[in-house]
């Protein structure tokens, strides 16, 4: 296993009203291709902070965040997009779409934007349709993103994430807007990505989320205070017993 | 509380309450201008005539000696009072010297006068009575004023016979019955002294003239009273009022320019408080969820926006005096433009307009009742309902990724770009329309409608016609055509020269006498012009009349009436009908066998050159020079000059066009950004997924620029389409001119498609780049904290 994503010495600082607030304290992280990773840990320990530094969309105060082995914070805007265009997908808590796309053209979009000499739109259409289909809801793809119910739309955000086929995908609180049943159909959808080898780092308040990730981080005052090694999740693994297990160590670690 | 929530909304909310200010300060100075324009110009002339102390009837005429047994005969005439008389000078621009050299080119008559002698009121160009005039200085009227060596200070040399005096320009002043661009004489009001020095010269009494000025209640027996003489100019008020067509046509425009700013603005501040509202939908369900009822969450928005709606209103009270003023000015140069309850009025409609933006409010907040807290906790999404997906599809689009966006966004939201498309389309039809109709009051299209033919040159001399005007010689024009062309000829430009000339003699019909002015050329054919219908007379006992005249004396095709030519009264029919643009329509064709005398001529075209060979464009040039140092005329100009010249209105809409564009070009502009920033902060959540999603910021900016260059480009196509027609509306404007129909407009494609489109997608598409940039600070992690 190769590693993906790796920071070094990440801090983050935001000055409101003249006073400053250190939300990332030297953070230090390790993320391997097929690893499916959660951060956890209270509200206002820093950990979308953390995301949105290591995935491009932020830039860190000060130290280092390499991709594939390059440095990010080195990288220009343009650089930086065309990154998270083509070896990055995103999944956000609110189901963010283009209001006046359809749900296909909202899946298809990235992919036609990152369009490669060769491949047609067709083709990039027939991908679109496909990766709904995958995560069953391809019923909805000609539909207005105000016809489909939240489940659905998130689904729908995961085929956009997977479009150009991402080395990893970032999920800030995927589930975070989702009844139960909704979420637990898309941490499935994660899960079995994460089982093709998707590499995916993900934020989440929910134990029964990160019980299907394989490592756990737990980060207090914007520093990963300890790890959690669970192992991949398998189609049949015994989801009670992760959640179990990691319900104890979290309270352990003061959750 | 409620106060608190207000005062947050306000800080919060800046950028959009911003806008909202704007735009009411634009709708409140348009609304107050437009309305101050409409209430001054609608009534503007009656208020300038009675201002202006104008008689019932007036009457111009060069031999002053009947005038005193005029004013006795009207004097006994039950219906006429204050009858009285005016002694002037009469002269061409000829006599206004400048270290002995000819100065001004002004081709109509002009006039001289003392301030003490006065009948009617003068006004200077702050609307003052001109009282007095010192001694040395002189105040000018009508088209002098334009005249670049007439500036105020300017002094320049008077001299009429021997006699030479020096004055200097005091300032310009409006002259309510001579001083019109229908009329266009120039006067000179002089200090008492100076205006005794010159009239008592050696030689100047060949200069005198009279004006006769009476009030009267019964109109026709004045007309029948001059239609037994022979006089350069009579007419009562209801006519006087007609030669200020063009500055009416001028006002009537910045009425219409203003009424639809007005529009513009409101319909821009209607839409703005309709989103902003809509926009608001998480604030208004939180407030529902919190125990707030819709009529409580309603009122605090028509606090805010009546908060917004005086302090906008109060601004754009103060804006609106400047801009009226530019509006106005061109139409006021000629006429006092006002009205003694202005300042009521423009309260009035302060108060209307913050009213109206109640309205608007009151109206958009309906969806307050709608919005649930359900909205709120969904964040809008699903269940939103003010969108749909557009109509285009992005995998089977061939075009480019940003400007597929671009289109995708009008017509995933019709109705809000479809009023920004019309705003830009009716901007651009106007001053399309406008355009034509500058370019088609200077084109030599015009030349048969001012009833005469087209030639290679227009020549004016005035001096030659008054001299005609002043000779015993009753041929004394056509003696001055054949010296022009024996000159030519000697100069190896052989040319046919001939003059149309406008006689005014009296006709009776049924009873009624009237004074008519007709055009002869005893050099051209009756058949070398356009009628409407009939034929060309073919004798001399045969005449063409103007519609508008046989309308008025109620004549037909083949009637006959009485004519005293040269003392012989006679009988003639009439064989057709004309429209014209000269005198209004008012004029009628005698045929040339017809032997008319020079001291009848009331007025007359410049001398027409036809040369004999055909001449390049090169020569035409050199012919024009040559001509210009061999006859030092007034004017030498083309078929299209002289169809401007005859006109005079083509500067004016010309004018009024640059001013429209100017106009139009600053508003949408500010619209385009307003617009631009308001779809920014609505959009705020795309601009920030779009960036999360890899789309770089610089198509992101391309996309909102080309949003607005698309909308312009249909309503560029809108306005090709409705050009032409929309033109068409102006042949009102030529109806009141005398000629309705069939006008030929000049579309000049290159200024009318290609150039104003390029300066207004120019203005458009740097208003939404410039303000697009603002999408700069939006990054890809906005989309954490964009609710």
């Amino acid at each position: 296993m190769s590693t993906v994503l790796e920071a070094k010495d990440l801090c983050k600082t935001y000055v409101v009203n003249k006073k400053q607030n250190n939300v990332l304290k030297n953070v230090n992280l390790k993320i391997e291709e097929g690893e499916m990773v959660a951060i956890m840990g209270p509200s206002g320990s820093g950990k979308s902070t953390l995301l949105y530094s290591i995935s491009g969309m932020d830039r860190p105060t000060a130290g280092q965040v390499l991709f594939e082995g390059k440095q990010m914070d080195k990288l220009s805007d343009n650089e930086l997009s065309d990154l998270r265009l083509t070896k990055m997908g995103f999944i956000f808590q609110q189901m963010y779409m283009m209001r006046n796309l359809s749900i296909l053209d909202n899946v298809i979009l990235p992919g036609i934007k990152a369009k490669q000499k060769g491949v047609t739109k067709k083709e990039i259409e027939e991908k679109g349709r496909g990766l709904l289909h995958k995560f069953d809801v391809a019923q909805i793809a000609d539909n207005d993103t105000s016809e489909a119910s939240g489940g659905q739309l998130q689904r729908a955000c995961i085929a956009r994430s997977m479009i150009n086929d991402p080395k990893i995908i970032f999920a800030d609180e995927p589930t975070g807007a989702l009844n139960r049943s909704a979420s637990d159909e898309v941490m499935e959808e994660l899960a079995k990505l994460n089982r093709e080898d998707t590499t995916i780092l993900l934020v989440t308040h929910d134990v029964k989320v990160a019980a299907k990730c394989s490592r756990l981080l737990f980060i207090v005052d914007g520093n990963i205070k300890a790890e959690y090694n669970l192992g991949r999740y398998e189609a049949n693994s015994n989801l009670r017993d992760r959640e179990r297990n990691l319900s104890n160590w979290l309270m352990e670690q003061g959750w | 509380m409620f106060f608190r929530i207000l005062r947050k909304d306000l800080k919060r909310k800046k950028t959009m309450n911003i806008i909202l200010l704007v735009f009411i300060i634009l709708a409140s100075t348009f609304a107050i201008s437009g309305t101050d324009c409409a209430v001054s110009v609608f009534g503007g002339l009656d208020y300038y005539m009675e201002k202006a102390d104008a008689p019932d009837y007036v009457v111009l005429m060069r031999r002053p000696d009947s005038a005193d047994q005029m004013i006795e005969d009207l004097s006994a005439m039950d219906s006429v009072s204050n009858c009285k008389k005016e002694e002037i000078l009469f002269f061409s621009s000829t006599a206004l010297l400048k270290n002995n050299e000819r100065v001004s080119d002004v081709t109509n008559a002009m006039m001289a006068f003392s301030i003490n002698d006065v009948i009617i009121n003068y006004f200077d160009r702050s609307d003052h009575v001109i009282k007095e005039v010192a001694e040395g200085e002189v105040y000018i009227t009508g088209p002098l004023c334009t005249d670049e060596d007439f500036k105020i200070g300017d002094t320049f040399e008077l001299k009429l016979a021997n006699e030479t005096i020096t004055l200097k320009v005091a300032g310009y002043a409006k002259d309510a019955i001579f001083g019109t661009s229908a009329m266009g004489n120039s006067s000179l009001i002089m200090n008492d002294a100076d205006y005794r020095k010159i009239r008592d010269a050696e030689g100047v009494k060949n200069y005198l003239g009279t004006r006769i000025y009476l009030d009267t209640t019964n109109v026709e027996a004045v007309k029948d009273y001059f239609g037994q003489y022979s006089v350069l100019f009579d007419g009562d008020i209801q006519m006087l009022k007609t030669t200020y067509i063009m500055d009416m046509i001028v006002a009537g425009m910045v009425v219409l320019l203003s009424i639809g700013l007005l529009l513009i603005a409101f319909v821009l501040l209607g839409h703005t408080i309709k989103y902003s509202v809509v926009e608001e939908f998480r604030e208004i369900g939180v407030m529902k969820a919190v125990g707030l009822k819709s009529r409580g969450i309603r009122g605090l928005y028509l606090v805010k926006y009546l908060g917004l709606a005086i302090v906008g209103t109060v601004i754009g009270f103060f804006l609106s005096i400047p801009f009226e003023h530019a509006l106005l000015e061109e139409a006021s140069r000629n006429m006092v433009f006002g009205n003694d309850n202005l300042i009521l009025i423009r309260i009035i409609m302060a108060i209307v307009i913050v009213a109206v933006v109640l309205l608007f409010c009151y109206h958009s907040t309906r969806k307050v009742k709608k919005l649930s807290p359900v909205d709120a906790m969904r964040n809008g999404m699903p269940g939103e309902r003010y969108h749909k997906k557009g109509l285009l599809s992005l995998a089977k689009s061939h075009l480019p990724f940003n400007s597929y966006m671009a289109a995708n966004d009008i017509t995933a939201s019709p109705r809000q770009y479809s009023m920004i498309v019309l705003i830009f389309a009716m901007a651009m039809v106007l001053i399309m329309v406008l355009a034509n109709t500058a370019n088609t009051l200077k084109s030599g299209n015009l030349v048969p409608l001012l009833s005469t033919t087209k030639s290679d040159m227009y020549m004016t001399l005035t001096d030659s016609t008054m001299d005609a005007m002043a000779s015993e010689d009753p041929h004394a024009l056509i003696h001055e055509t054949e010296e022009i062309e024996r000159i030519l000829a000697e100069n190896d430009m052989p040319a046919n020269v001939f003059v149309e000339v406008f006689y005014k003699y009296p006709v009776e019909f049924n009873g009624r006498k009237t004074l008519i002015q007709f055009l002869h050329c005893p050099e051209t054919k009756t058949t070398d012009y356009e009628y409407t219908k009939g034929y060309a007379p073919e004798n001399k006992y045969e005449i063409a009349l103007g519609e508008v005249l046989l309308k008025e004396l109620g004549a037909e095709i083949g009637d006959k009436v009485w004519i005293t030519i040269n003392g012989v009264r006679e009988e003639y029919r009439i064989t057709a009908s004309m429209i014209s643009l000269s005198q209004l329509g008012q004029v009628g064709r005698l045929h040339p066998d017809v032997d008319t005398h020079s001291q009848d001529i009331s007025s007359g075209y410049p001398f027409q050159i036809d040369f004999d060979e055909k001449v390049s464009e090169k020569e035409m040039d050199q012919r024009f020079d040559r001509i210009r140092e061999l006859f030092q005329p007034q004017e030498l100009l083309d078929a299209d000059g002289f169809v401007e010249s005859s006109t005079k209105a083509a500067p004016m809409v010309s004018a009024l066009k640059n001013l429209l564009l100017i106009i139009t070009i600053g508003v949408i502009f500010l619209m385009t950004a307003l617009m631009e920033r308001s779809f920014i902060s609505r959009e705020r959540r795309e601009i920030a997924l779009s960036k999360a999603l890899g789309v770089r910021s610089r198509d992101v900016l391309i996309h909102h620029a080309l949003r607005f260059m698309f909308m312009l480009l249909i309503s560029l196509i809108l306005a090709i389409i409705f050009c032409v027609p929309a033109t068409h509306l102006m042949d009102a404007i030529f109806a009141v001119m005398g000629a309705g129909k069939g006008i030929q407009y000049k579309i000049v494609p290159m200024e009318v498609f290609v150039v104003y489109p390029l300066i207004l997608l120019g203005v458009t598409v740097a208003a939404a780049f410039l303000t697009a940039l603002y999408t700069k600070h939006i990054q890809a992690v906005d989309t954490a904290d964009v609710e």
